[in-house]
Formats: C-alpha cells, structure tokens, sequence
C-alpha cells in the first residue's frame, strides 16, 4: 500500500464521525461474523413477532380437531399438538411472549439497578452500606423458589412475570455492576468540576455519571435478555407462566408435550429450536456488543499472547 | 483465619433473618390461604365419604397456630428455628427437618454431580480455547460454550426422555432408587440428570476460564516461564491456571442459585423426590412451614458457598491473608 493510499484511507477513518449506535453497529458488522448472525437471529424474532398475523398460516388458538397430532406435513410445516392447532402458527406467536418478556423485563431490572447502583456509589457510606447489606439478602435468595412464590401470589400472567423477572433482577446482583461502573467514574475530573461549580446531585447523576455508564449498561440489558426469556420458559414450563391458550414456548414444552411425547415427539422439538435459537442469538449479539464496548477488551490487538508465535520464537 | 470466619457467619444473621423475614411475610399473602384449601378438601371428603364435619375454618386455624399476629408466627418459628426445630408441616403433621433430611440429600447428589461434571467440562474446554485462541478449536470450544448457555435444560431433558424412547425403546428410570439399596442404579439415575445440570452450567465457567486464562496468558511471569525453557504443560497448568482459577471460583460460586433453580426442573422431570418437587407441592398447597424451613436450608447452603468461594482465594492466591 503506497503511502498516499494509507493516508487517504486514514483520513476516511477519521472523516467517519458517526453517533455511538451506528459506530457500534458498523463495528459489529465489520469485526464480529457471529455477532451479526446473531443480531440477525434478534432481527428475525422481532419481525416473526411483529408480523405474526401475517406469517402465522392459521391462528394460534384454532383447533382442528380432525387433524390432531398430526406430523409435520405439506398442509402443516411443523405438524399440529394435541387439539389439532398448527405448531407453525403457535411458535410464531409464541415469538411475541419471549419480546415482551425479552424487552420488558430488562427494562424495568436496568431503570432499578441504574438508579440504585447509581445512588450506592454516589453517596458512598451508609446509603451504600444499607443498599449493598439489601443487594445481598437478595442475592441469597432462591430465585426461582421465590418466583414461583410471588407469582402464586400475584396469579400468573404476562404482565405479572415481566414484573417479578424485573423487580428481583433489578434489586439483585445487577446494581453491583451499576455500582462498580460508577465508582469508576465518580472520581474523574468532570464529575468533580461539575460538583464544583455546584451543579445538584440529581444533575450530576443524570447528565454527567449516566451518559458515561452507558457502555456497561448496554452490557447489562442485552445479557439480562436471555436471561430473562429463559427464566419465564422455565416457569411457563413448571405451569407457573403465561395462562393458556396463549401459547409459549416453555408452556408448549410443558405437560402436554410430555404427555403426547410417545405419538407426537414433534411437539418437544419446535419451542425447544425456537428457544436455543433466539437466546443464542441474543447472547451472541451480547458478545459482540460487550467486545466492541468494552473499553478493556478493545484495542489491544498488537499486544495479545500467541502461544504459537512464541513458541516458534522460541524454538527457532 | 478464625476470626475472620466467625465474623462472616456473624454478619450472615441480619442477612438470615431479612431473607426469613420476607419469605416468610410473601407465603402468608399468597391468595387462597392453606385454612380455605383444607376447608374445601375437608367439605369435599365429607360430602364423600358422609362424615360429619367438625372442624371449621376458626379451630383449623387455631390448632395450625396460624390465629395469632404474624410477627408472633415467626417469633415462634425462629425460636424454634434455633433449636434446629422447624416446625410441622400443615398437611399431615410431620416434621419439616426430618422431611428435609430425607428430601436434601438427593437434591445435593444431584447438584454436586452436577457441578463436578460442569467443571470437567468446561476448565479443559476453556483452557484449551485460550491457549489455542483464534484457531478453529477456539471457535468450536467458544460456540459450544455459548450454545450450553442458550440451550434450556428442561428442554434437553425432555428430549432425553423422548428421542431414546423412540429410537432404542428406552427410558430413564422414574423408580427412585436409593444409595443405600443400589450404588450402582443410584449413579445410573442421577448421572442423566446432572450432566444435562453440568452441561448447561458449563457455558459461563467455560467463558470465564478462557477470559481469565487469556489475561494471565499474557502475563510478564508468563513470559519469564518460557524464557526459563519450561514445557507448555508446567506453564498452562502450574503458572496460569492456578492465577486464571480464583475469578472462574468466584463465578461458580455465584451458580450456585442457579444449580439450586436447575435441579427444581429436572428432578421435576425425571421424577427424583428431592426438594425441588417438594417445595412446588408445597407452594400449590400452600404448606408454608415447608418453604419457609427450605428457604432457610437454601439460603444457608447459597451463604455458606460465599465463605468457601472467599476462603478458596488465600488458599488458591498464598498472598490474600484474612483478619
């Protein structure tokens, strides 16, 4: 490469002053192959969700009760359940659950992490001490024991698991990281100017701590995701989920599925492949996310350990 | 080292008694109360079996001892709770320690096995990945990794059960079998179970080996050990594995909630009586003395886990002292 060519290339980099999105997406697509096939594996089972009246052949509820346990066949792609419903149509709608789920869960665990790991770190001393001592009960709570719990209290439902899946995620384990990323910021100099010419606590924390934070919190959510998916397939699966007839991945993999297993082995496998797949996805597209980031994981390339180029250092 | 242990397990009280507390307040407010449930059944059997029914909701009530305030339930239940007493469950009378030493076990056979298997799994794999990064065994190590974390263990369990019945007409067994009677059927049973528990519990340990493994990798002493002429062999195991270990303890440390929630699942499903089916009887039927004793027994084991995971750090990492 001649030396004009390299500047001119250098100089595009630099010209390339996008915002913090399409710079991480660009990135992404660039350096992360797994990253993209995940993100578009996310992509999908938005736009499955988005457009399932579409795509789904039949409705999700519509019994056909001549066509029960049917194997997957031309007139239906991944054959039909016990009552004669299209598998095809109930993992497509089944797609809208986990999105709810997906979305609404993270959210609501990142805005009470935010605020509490925000406020841990922020004031320090007892506030800090009362909330982490509060962070720990927490923390050595049987999770799912609990969920099961608060959700035979609260009767199962959509609306219902979004909450206890945010609520007991955003109180746990999750404002620790919050917390640590603050305290690495709460030091440096623009958080100390800003106190100085008396900007309010409230202010500091919004316009000066947050936006700084963004990176882990971004982390934070894209990991909570699967999680979050996994857990209410877990409690749909154990009858504690989301209420029939809508469907849900966990809730199809549940007792009718057990009981039809021996004619309709089929029944097992479509929400299980629809489950794997999405939360591969999504962790994939975490990876990628965290990497790109993660300003701890991010240019160092020259100065990473090859066992085998030092070997052969070594042995030449 | 003493003290500081008899420290730690002292400040595990206020912690104890929060986690007691709240569990204990949530089964209360469950709607459907165990006093209507037994009501119902009772006036169900009467109506049956023609016996006349004596009993009402107010003397249930009192001879549950559920008629007095809350906070004088569970003053009752943590002085018994001291005394190692758990009280008695509300159907059928008997005693939740001793249900629980029954039910226990099981569910920490299959836990422990569980996690061996894991990490069997996922310290080769992980070490492996990092000492090889970037090569085709790297990237099938890593999508391995990330496809036991994706992959729901209740689905791989299903599957177990169903695919082989089909294929080789055969199924695990839904006969517990008991240690005592049978080592060798007791292994056979549990073994299914906690590798699909060691599997999916293998992802996070696995990742976390490879991150740690390729930061201590890089290491100057690292540098010094191959300048010294020492094999691949003495450096990946003695120099970096023991430094990359402590992190990758701390993570498996902090799965044990989620060792806990996975074998609820699969003794669900491959029919093993340990506390997992126990505690989802006991919600459905609102025995709370049973949830509350278990949640007790769990937070014990999750809290004691904490202190191992600390104390494994002087003895992993020589310059960590306690005080």
């Amino acid at each position: 490469m001649g030396i004009n060519a390299e500047f001119a290339t250098r100089q595009a980099t630099v010209k390339k002053h996008h915002s913090l999105a399409i710079n991480v997406i660009l990135r992404i697509l660039k350096e992360k192959p797994l990253a993209t096939v995940g993100g578009v594996a996310v992509l999908l089972l938005f736009l499955t969700g988005l457009f399932a009246d579409i795509i789904a052949p039949h409705g999700y509820n519509d019994m056909v009760l001549a066509d029960r346990l049917l194997p997957p066949s031309g007139k239906y792609i991944l054959g039909t359940d016990q009552l004669g419903r299209d598998l095809l149509s109930r993992v497509v709608y089944g797609t809208r659950i986990s999105i709810y789920i997906g979305l609404g869960a993270p959210a609501i665990a990142l805005v009470l992490s935010t605020f509490l790991g925000c406020i841990s770190a922020y004031f320090g001393g007892k506030t800090d001490m009362i909330i982490q001592r509060f962070v720990d009960a927490i923390m050595c709570f049987p999770g799912l024991v609990i969920m099961l719990t608060v959700i035979a209290l609260t009767g199962p439902g959509l609306v219902q698991i979004i909450l206890v899946l945010g609520i007991l995620d955003g109180i746990g384990g999750r404002v620790r990281v919050v917390r640590s990323a603050v305290l690495g910021i709460k030091l440096s100099m623009y958080v100390e100017a800003a106190k100085a010419v008396g900007s309010p606590d409230a202010k500091t924390m919004l316009k000066h701590i947050l936006p700084n934070i963004t990176a882990p919190l971004i982390i934070l959510f894209t990991v909570s995701m699967g999680g979050a998916i996994l857990t209410e397939a877990t409690l749909s699966f154990l009858g504690f989920g989301v209420p029939p007839p809508y469907p849900s991945w966990g809730g199809m993999l549940s007792r009718e599925a057990r009981v039809y297993m021996d004619q309709a082995p089929w029944l097992a496998l479509w929400p299980g492949l629809a489950l794997t797949l999405v939360i591969w996805g999504i962790n994939m597209l975490g990876d990628g996310l965290r990497d790109v980031l993660d300003p701890r994981l991010t240019g160092g390339k020259g100065g990473r350990y090859k066992t085998k180029a030092v070997r052969r250092k070594l042995t030449s | 080292m003493g003290a500081y242990i008899i420290r730690r397990i002292a400040l595990t009280i206020p912690t104890l008694l929060l986690v007691t507390i709240i569990v204990f307040m949530l089964v209360r407010f469950i709607p459907g109360d165990v006093i209507t449930l037994m009501v119902n059944e009772r006036q169900m059997g009467t109506s049956l079996a023609g016996v006349d029914q004596e009993l009402t909701a107010e003397t249930l009530r009192h001879a549950l001892g559920l008629d007095v305030p809350i906070h004088v339930q569970y003053g009752r239940w943590v002085s018994g709770a001291v005394r190692g007493d758990l009280g008695l469950t509300l159907w059928g009378q008997k005693s939740v320690v001793e249900l629980l030493s029954e039910k226990v076990p099981i569910s920490f056979e299959l836990g422990i096995l569980g996690l061996i298997i894991s990490l069997l799994i996922a310290i080769p794999i992980g070490v492996y990945s990092a000492i090889r990064q970037d090569t085709w065994g790297d990237y099938l190590g890593r999508t391995i990794a990330v496809l036991a974390i994706s992959v729901p263990s209740f689905w791989v369990a299903t599957m177990v059960i169903v695919y082989p019945a089909r294929w080789w007409n055969w199924t695990p067994s839904m006969e517990y079998i008991r240690f005592i009677d049978d080592p060798g059927g007791n292994l056979l049973q549990f073994i299914i179970p906690s590798a699909i528990i060691g599997m999916v519990m293998s992802g996070t340990t696995m990742r976390m080996t490879r991150t740690m493994m390729l930061e201590v990798l890089r290491q100057d002493y690292i540098r010094t050990a191959w300048s010294k002429g020492l094999t691949e062999k003495v450096i990946v195991i003695r120099h970096a594995l023991k430094n990359a270990l402590m992190p990758v303890i701390t993570i498996v440390g902090m799965m044990v909630p989620m060792l806990i929630g996975g074998s609820v699942i699969l003794e669900q499903i491959f029919a093993l009586p340990g506390v997992g089916r126990w505690v989802l009887d006991a919600v459905n039927t609102r025995d709370y003395p049973i949830i509350s004793g278990l949640n007790l027994v769990i937070a014990i084991v999750i809290l004691g886990c904490n202190l191992l995971v600390d104390l494994s750090y002087a003895w992993i990492d020589p310059r960590i002292r306690y005080r």
